[in-house]
């Protein structure tokens, strides 16, 4: 422990009393989490606890500076797990730093979907003593034939930036890699980084299993945080939503020319390309030191950004999450929040960006995108003052993952059934698996569906000795290529005719285009060519007129917490107070929404009735975020059309939802009682919910998007046959299809009940959709019958989701429709 | 729906066939037989139970119409790997209980991968095009000088639009003016949109019912 302490007096530092608290945890013996604000000292607390073990177990070294053999150094001994590869770069080189100088002897590689095959090749003969990798690699590290042996030396496990793992399938991913670990590497002790947040104990309980205990240790108190607001100068009536807000340009760019090196943060990265090209039509001069990042990018994009930003020669970098987490960009000084803050633990999270030095302040503006959006900055502001942080909510075993990590064990040597079950058990996630689901899985996996035997074309493993092994290359190929699409949808790499990769966008943007249309792209204007060997061929567009790839899975909801601290402060608003800078820029706004319609205290809930030639609307506000608001449309839809035959359209931001019917929809009856044995209105009671909510996700076909993701992951449906062509074409379906076949000839399969199950517990927070109907139910309902759309309705309205919802007969319903002439595959 | 195609009255069925009462033939397109098992086959798990719904659905057909002659407008079956016992068992004594039915295959694009069925399935099969005038039976939905082609091969659907942002893909039986496509019969297969000309009729299948769509001016 003296030489690290030497080591951080040579830097100048002194270490911290959670980093020597960690390091003799560590050295007894002890797993645990380490949570504290970004850029104190995780990283060091966490590594030096090997390096010390290594340095007290074998005092000579190597002189300082001599290069280490791979064929010397000791074998694995260290896995550090990030969540995203552009954190493995930076990582490794912080890592490396106190391993070269204290001349110890290990090799230190990094591993990830970005790692070059001829490094690849040389970690499949050995590993280095310390990888620094992703969930997915470390899964695909388990697939290997010799995934018994290559942990046996195994000393630590780091796992980097947890909290934002956990709660994800990703996070369950890595649950039962730890698992595994726990029985190829006894004595390896897990430890987690992560930020502060809600739930801590759920945190180090999914990290470390239902077995162990776990430390938790405090890092160093955050940082002193500032949250402002650009102000609009005038703000105009109705929000600017369908603009983009890119009006706020010019003081967007005036705060940039205050700083340093500036992080402009969006929430979606059609945003960060918006953005980009805004902000150098107003600086062209800025050209060469403004930059994009966001995860579709090409590595070597990534690579320079992230190095201009370290080295601060760049100005500003307009990005998504992908610059998040714990990358150390010190010389960034300002920090701008594109749009909705979301939450509060983001917003401290990205604030946490600037001043990436103990000690240091910082700094995070908001920049509303819409001017309601002031009213939820300062309600984070409420939030963080009075310390409210939101928890992570945990995924609840995921059948589709195991039956992914089933097949990755039976590739990694094989199992004993039982002997998995047990360690599968020991998660977090699967604690409550039962005896049949673990065997519908071992079915699924292995001889496939409810009828054992019955399918004899289908059985993928073997027993070998009693242990279930995959012989099948061509599926373990597949299967090796299957892992690491558990979060995105089939992708295409962008790449110039003859040239340069530009990175990747979902196919189903690719699929949308034809011949010559333009697109915007890593900051470049594109014209699209064709599609061809799972790439999009694009040259260079001569202008900058285009379309902006749209891309998934960045829909994130207004938490909970926040969605409490906004209604208070609109109840405020509602009284005729307004406090603070941003209330009162936006006090005229809402005046016109309390004139034309109405402004809801926290006991109340506001509908607007609205005809129009589009048809009969009703705006619905419960103020809870856009998910539970999906799950609430889908249900009043759903409720109102068993009344009569009627067919909805619905539309969800976090402030409300939107109905849309071609017919008047029988709202009066719903809100009342009508129901001989309930005491609430029809339309919001939280009982009969066990039912309802199925039936109206069915009714909506929320199941069946969800189940896409589901089929990815339990190896259904396969994004890439690299071999592309007729026979590989002859082998696809859609993940629907899928589901139309199991919902028709196997209603039992247990994936289609997990869908069911997610849409619930994940997308639509259930347990959020109970509690808003009880506060719902005893909500005072104000519905009013405003002329026009309000400032409220008025976002709704151009924001629009693709929910349906349908009781008529499916012919009575086409009667009233004709042909879309759009082009095809629209 | 009886819809009138180069002066023949055509019989248009919620199962997604045609019938054409004057020969009694019936027309199946792109039933894909098989394709589940070939998944199966390569290790993607799919329940069993398409091909005998299928080949329920052809008798219903077969008891409402009483035809003379069956014959499947190419894609008969998917892919090799989908060549299976069980499933040519069933096709085999299926065929045996219609044994007053002619049946023909014209062989469609993956009929010509995947190979014929095997002789004691009993159904002839022929590259096609076969010829009944006014039409040509064929696959590939291709204009013919012998005729009006009635094809399968695209499995077209149709996508509507109604007030308030109402929206609904079904498919489609869509008649040209030299070509008529029918949809595909099998159930575990896909679709695409059908091109829309001014001089096409399109019906969609909508649960029971087959409607008539106007193409909007």
């Amino acid at each position: 422990m003296n030489e690290i302490e030497a080591w951080f007096a040579s830097r100048g530092w002194s270490s911290l009393a959670f980093q020597r608290e960690v390091w003799n945890e560590y050295l007894g013996g002890s797993s645990g989490l380490i949570h504290s604000a970004t850029g104190t000292g995780k990283t060091l607390a966490a590594w030096c606890g090997p390096l010390i073990e290594f340095l007290d177990a074998r005092p000579e070294r190597s002189e300082t500076g001599k290069k280490v053999r791979r064929s010397t150094a000791p074998p694995l001994r260290v896995l550090w797990i990030t969540p995203l590869r552009a954190l493995a770069a930076d990582t490794l080189a912080s890592l490396s730093a106190p391993i070269v100088e204290l001349g110890i002897p290990w090799t230190i590689e990094s591993r990830t979907g970005d790692t070059a095959p001829s490094q690849r090749a040389r970690q499949g003969k050995r590993l280095p003593t310390a990888l620094v990798t992703t969930p997915e690699s470390v899964t695909l590290l388990l697939t290997r034939p010799d995934a018994r042996d290559i942990f046996n030396d195994l000393k630590a496990i780091v796992v980097d930036e947890w909290h934002e793992l956990m709660g994800t399938k990703r996070g369950v991913q890595v649950e039962l890699a730890l698992a595994r670990f726990r029985t190829l590497a006894p004595d390896a002790r897990t430890w987690g980084l992560s930020a502060t947040i809600g739930n801590l104990d759920d945190a180090a309980h999914a990290l470390l299993g239902t077995q162990g205990t776990a430390r938790i240790v405090e890092g160093a108190k955050s940082k002193r945080i500032i949250v402002d607001s650009l102000i609009p100068p005038v703000v105009e009536r109705f929000p600017w939503a369908g603009h983009l807000g890119t009006q706020m340009v010019p003081q967007v760019v005036a705060a940039i020319e205050e700083g340093q090196t500036s992080i402009v943060f969006t929430n979606t990265r059609s945003q960060t390309e918006i953005w980009y090209q805004a902000i150098l039509a107003a600086r062209p001069e800025w050209a060469g030191t403004i930059a994009l990042h966001h995860g579709s990018l090409d590595r070597k994009r990534r690579d320079w950004v992230e190095n201009g930003m370290r080295s601060g020669t760049l100005r500003c970098v307009v990005a998504t999450a992908s610059l998040d987490l714990g990358v150390d960009f010190s010389p960034v000084d300002r920090v701008l929040q594109i749009g909705s803050p979301k939450g509060v633990a983001r917003i401290l999270q990205r604030a946490g960006r600037s001043g990436h030095r103990p000690g240091e302040l910082s700094r995070i503006t908001c920049v509303p995108s819409n001017a309601l959006e002031l009213l939820e900055v300062a309600a984070v502001r409420d939030g963080f003052e009075s310390g409210v942080i939101e928890g992570r909510l945990q995924v609840e075993r995921p059948l589709d993952v195991l039956a992914q990590h089933v097949v990755t064990v039976a590739l990694g040597g094989g199992f004993l059934a039982d002997e998995l079950l047990r360690e599968v058990r020991t998660t977090r996630a699967y604690s409550e698996l039962t005896d049949d689901e673990w065997h519908w899985v071992l079915r699924f996996v292995g001889t496939g569906g409810e009828s054992l035997g019955a399918y004899p074309e289908y059985a993928r493993l073997e027993i070998e000795n009693g242990r279930y092994v995959l012989n099948n290359r061509e599926l373990a190929r597949r299967h090796r290529m299957s892992i690491g699409t558990i979060v995105s949808d089939a992708h295409i790499v962008v790449q110039f005719q003859g040239g340069r990769v530009l990175g990747s966008v979902e196919e189903s943007f690719v699929a949308r285009m034809k011949a010559g249309d333009r697109f915007f792209f890593a900051g470049t204007p594109l014209v699209f060519i064709r599609v061809r060997d799972m790439r999009a061929w694009v040259r260079r567009a001569p202008n900058t007129r285009g379309a902006i790839p749209r891309w998934m899975g960045s829909r994130m909801p207004l938490s909970g917490e926040l969605a409490h601290l906004l209604r208070n402060r609109l109840g405020e608003a509602a009284n005729g107070i307004y406090r603070g800078a941003e209330l009162q820029s936006v006090e005229q706004l809402l005046k016109i929404q309390q004139k034309w319609s109405g402004i809801p205290h926290p006991d109340e809930l506001l509908i607007e009735r609205i005809k129009t030639r589009d048809g009969f609307h009703l705006f619905i506000y419960p103020f809870e975020g856009r998910l539970v608001h999906e799950g609430l449309a889908a249900l009043f839809a759903y409720r109102l059309s068993k009344l009569t035959p009627i067919s909805f359209v619905m539309s969800s931001n976090d402030w409300g939802f939107e109905l849309l019917s071609p017919t008047e929809p029988p709202l009066d009856q719903a809100l009342s009682v009508i129901q001989s044995d309930a005491t609430d209105p029809f339309l919001l009671s939280p009982h009969h919910l066990a039912h309802d909510i199925p039936a109206s996700l069915n009714a909506a076909e929320m199941a069946k998007r969800q189940f896409r993701e589901i089929a990815r992951v339990a190896g259904l449906v396969f994004p890439g046959f690299p071999r592309s062509g007729k026979t590989a074409r002859q082998l696809q379906a859609s993940s629907g299809l899928f589901f139309d076949v199991f919902e028709k000839y196997e209603p039992g399969n247990l994936l289609l009940a997990q869908a069911h199950r997610e849409v619930l517990e994940r997308q639509l927070e259930r347990s959020r959709l109970g509690r808003t109907l009880e506060r719902l139910s005893q909500s005072r309902v104000v519905l009013t019958e405003p002329k026009r759309f309000t400032p409220f309705s008025f976002p709704l309205l151009i924001d629009r989701t693709r929910n349906r919802v349908s009781s008529e007969k499916l012919a009575d319903r086409i009667k009233r429709m004709q042909l879309a002439l759009e082009k095809a595959a629209g | 729906m009886i819809a009138s195609i180069a002066g023949e009255d055509l019989e248009l069925c919620v199962e997604r066939a045609v019938y054409w009462p004057r020969r009694r033939m019936l027309l199946i397109a792109d039933p894909h037989f098989g394709k589940a098992a070939s998944f199966r086959a390569l290790g993607v798990y799919v329940p069993h139970g398409t091909t005998t719904s299928a080949l329920e659905r052809i008798n219903t057909l077969i008891i409402q119409k009483q035809p003379e002659h069956l014959v499947f407008l190419g894609d008969f079956l998917h892919a090799r790997e989908g060549r299976n016992v069980e499933t040519f068992t069933d096709l085999a004594s299926w065929r045996a209980s219609h044994a007053a039915v002619t049946m023909q295959i014209v062989r469609g694009n993956h009929d010509k991968r995947t190979g014929d069925p095997p002789a004691y399935v009993g159904i002839d099969f022929v590259d096609g095009p076969i010829i009944e005038p006014p039409f040509v039976l064929m696959h590939h939905p291709i204009a013919s000088e012998q005729g009006y082609v009635l094809a399968g091969h695209i499995h077209p659907c149709a996508t509507l639009v109604g007030p308030a942002h109402q929206r609904v893909r079904l498919p489609c039986f869509a008649f040209g003016t030299q070509v008529g496509i029918l949809p595909a019969f099998g159930e575990f297969t896909g679709c695409a949109e059908v091109a829309k000309a001014s001089d096409t009729h399109i019906w969609v299948v909508a649960d029971d019912h087959i409607l008539r769509v106007d193409i909007p001016r």
